[in-house]
């Protein structure tokens, strides 16, 4: 039996994609004198660091836009990447490390989580605006 | 592809919003070859804590160059900020003091997005409308919170309005999660904002004992939030009670002004046409759930004028995001006198009003109302000091004591701290002094900056503290000092002032003349000079 949760990351991964190409062309318009090489490293580094696992930990709720998902991923991504890089170094692991390895641990351990998630829980439709 | 002009719009709305705050202030650029843009002390501050937890690996302690020389002092500053930016470097590639600055304004950009969603889910059209009022937090004196420097203060409003956008689209009978984690953020990023968000809880929850929506199930969900946000707090917010809450301990007073620009509601001028219409038209929503999207507009601004209730300067930080938690009522202004003429509204009209919104407060100068002014600035550094402070800090041993000579620049001390040296600055007065006196000492007033707000605490249990500062012996050192027991002198070659120029050259000569000082370093700005005899009188007292 496939995972909800896997059929709705092979639904949503053009969309990640796409949220990538859309921060690589917003970066170079925004700061357009810089190098392509250090503005896609940047986009990267947002997309890797705060998008992604923002995202996965985002799956659990499952009843917004994909859009919503990722805006208020970015700023769930930012706060626990932010106080566990506090608590990790201060149990000993070097900051250098926690760019490659945060962002696995907190999609790691969200899939981990989410990966048993019945169908029904997290397949629900975006509601409505209140008033349009 | 399905077009979706509301996505086309929120598109140039993010590149507009990054373009006019960081975009321009930053040369297009996203590397620069040393801290761009900054434009007062505070913002060295925070560079300086992000650059020395990134050499140290984890912020366990404060590095010594910041607290007075002292060692082990428990890091004692919300971490968050400088986590973030640790990380966002080792990934980008860009340098500490850039990403660290960048945070605050993609916070605010993510803000505004989330108040967006949240608007939405009352109005998407008074979302659309809402949006462009955000670029004001670039007006003006709000836009100083960004370059002056309150990047926690402000990274934390980023958090407090994921907070507040957690609450209303999920409501806290379902879920007790997310807002705890956005909680926590707050307290671990600029604590202060997390009584604003404690405030705004007890208005949610008020709000929904009057729309008979507060059940126990709501109110266990709180305690379960609580006990979270504790737990993931815990530890910050024991050095936060045993440090600054014994350091800066809450006391009532009214201010009514801080040494930086500040913003009244009644700057926003001709748009409070539409804020006013906003509120009065959000008000007979009260006794509905959908209430909850104008009382966070209102609640932000009263928050804001609680500097009559004393939270003093923090009431005002609060400020610098009002552009962004009262967008509500400005797109609610908008769409309700609209529709006095538009009886069947469609989003393209919502679009195309935005966007005349978006060109008429980012491109037009005007009294009538507030907008967008553009700083381009390199800011208070250069090349030239950026080059020096490095070489002490790349090629000095850890204990060398490091002396300034007047610098324009250096009244703005936070930034001595990139030397990453215990560092000492003459008095400015008392050489202005010397000068018209025409005198050559060996001792000036001298002052030993740092950051005192913490008073350098040092653990002595889980829960004890003890504040060196308060030592008459280990104060930093304040008043009359020899110069010739320092190990190294910084020289700045050049002043807008002439005088105070000559005035290091001569002093530096006059120290060459001994011999065992001599110089190590040299650029176009300054000369550093080494002395391999500390202590020995360097200078021979005379007039000139």
């Amino acid at each position: 039996m496939k995972s909800a949760i896997f059929e709705k990351l092979k639904k949503e991964a053009p969309y990640l994609g796409m949220v990538l190409i859309v921060l690589i062309i917003l970066f170079k318009a925004v700061f357009f004198k810089e190098s392509f090489l250090t503005v896609l490293r940047t986009a990267f580094s947002i997309f890797w660091l705060w998008i992604l696992p923002g995202y996965a930990i985002m799956l659990y709720w499952q009843n917004l836009s994909f859009l919503e998902r990722a805006v208020a991923g970015t700023a769930v991504g930012m706060a626990v990447s932010g106080i566990g890089g506090y608590y990790l170094g201060l149990i000993g692991l070097n900051l250098k490390f926690h760019a490659a390895l945060l962002p696995i641990l907190i999609i790691g351990i969200t899939l981990a989580f989410l990966w048993k998630q019945p169908a029904s829980e997290s397949e629900e439709k975006e509601p409505a605006p209140a008033q349009e | 592809m399905k077009f979706e002009l509301e996505k086309v719009f929120l598109a140039v709305f993010v590149t507009v919003f990054l373009l006019i705050g960081i975009g321009f202030l930053w040369d297009n650029q996203l590397k620069h070859d040393f801290p761009y843009g900054y434009l007062a002390s505070d913002s060295f501050q925070h560079q300086v804590r992000a650059e020395s937890i990134k050499d140290a690996g984890n912020y366990r302690n404060e590095a010594p160059y910041i607290v007075f020389g002292i060692e082990n002092v428990i890091g004692y500053y919300p971490p968050v900020l400088y986590h973030l930016s640790v990380l966002f470097s080792y990934a980008s590639g860009l340098p500490v003091y850039d990403t660290v600055y960048f945070i605050p304004f993609f916070g605010a950009m993510i803000a505004a997005l989330l108040i967006f969603f949240l608007i939405r889910s009352f109005n998407r059209q008074v979302a659309i409308l809402a949006l462009p009022f955000s670029v004001l937090v670039f007006a003006g004196a709000l836009y100083t919170g960004f370059t002056w420097g309150h990047w926690p203060s402000l990274t934390s409003q980023f958090f407090l309005a994921a907070f507040i956008w957690s609450l209303g689209r999920f409501d806290l009978k379902k879920h007790w999660i997310l807002p705890s984690f956005f909680f926590s953020a707050i307290i671990m990023t600029h604590t202060s904002e997390a009584i604003f968000a404690g405030l705004f809880l007890m208005l949610y929850l008020g709000h929904s004992w009057l729309i008979k929506d507060l059940d126990k199930k709501k109110l266990l969900n709180v305690v379960k939030m609580a006990l979270l946000t504790a737990v993931l707090s815990s530890y910050y917010l024991i050095i936060f009670r045993g440090i600054w809450m014994v350091r800066q301990p809450f006391q009532f007073n009214v201010v009514k002004a801080w040494g930086a620009p500040l913003l009244f509601a009644a700057d926003f001028k001709a748009l409070w046409i539409f804020l006013a219409v906003g509120i009065i038209t959000s008000a007979w929503l009260i006794k509905k759930k959908e209430f909850f999207v104008p009382l966070v507009s209102i609640a932000l601004l009263l928050f804001g004028y609680t500097n009559y209730l004393g939270f003093t300067d923090r009431a005002f930080q609060l400020r610098f995001f009002w552009p962004i938690t009262l967008a509500f009522l400005f797109g609610m202004g908008i769409y309700q006198l609209g529709k006095v003429l538009i009886k069947s509204w469609k989003t393209v009209y919502s679009v195309a009003i935005a966007a005349v919104f978006l060109v008429l407060l980012t491109t037009t100068s005007t009294a009538i109302y507030p907008t967008y002014q553009k700083i381009i600035s390199q800011g208070l550094m250069d090349n030239g000091h950026w080059e020096g402070l490095g070489w002490i800090a790349k090629n000095t041993p850890q204990d060398a004591k490091v002396y300034f000579l007047y610098g324009d620049i250096y009244s703005q001390d936070a930034l001595l701290r990139n030397v990453k040296r215990m560092h000492f600055l003459v008095v400015p007065d008392d050489y202005i002094q010397a000068i018209n006196d025409r005198e050559i000492k060996q001792r000036y007033e001298t002052e030993q900056p740092g950051d005192g707000g913490g008073g350098a605490a040092q653990r002595t249990a889980l829960l004890g503290f003890e504040f060196p500062t308060d030592d008459p012996e280990r104060r930093p050192l304040n008043g009359e000092a020899d110069i010739c027991i320092f190990d190294y002198y910084i020289v700045d070659k050049a002043a807008s002032q002439p005088a105070l120029a000559q005035y290091n050259i001569l002093l530096a000569n006059e120290m060459l003349k001994t011999g065992w000082i001599k110089p190590v370093f040299e650029n176009e700005i300054m000369v550093i000079l080494k002395n391999e005899n500390p202590g020995a009188d360097c200078i021979e007292e005379r007039n000139f």
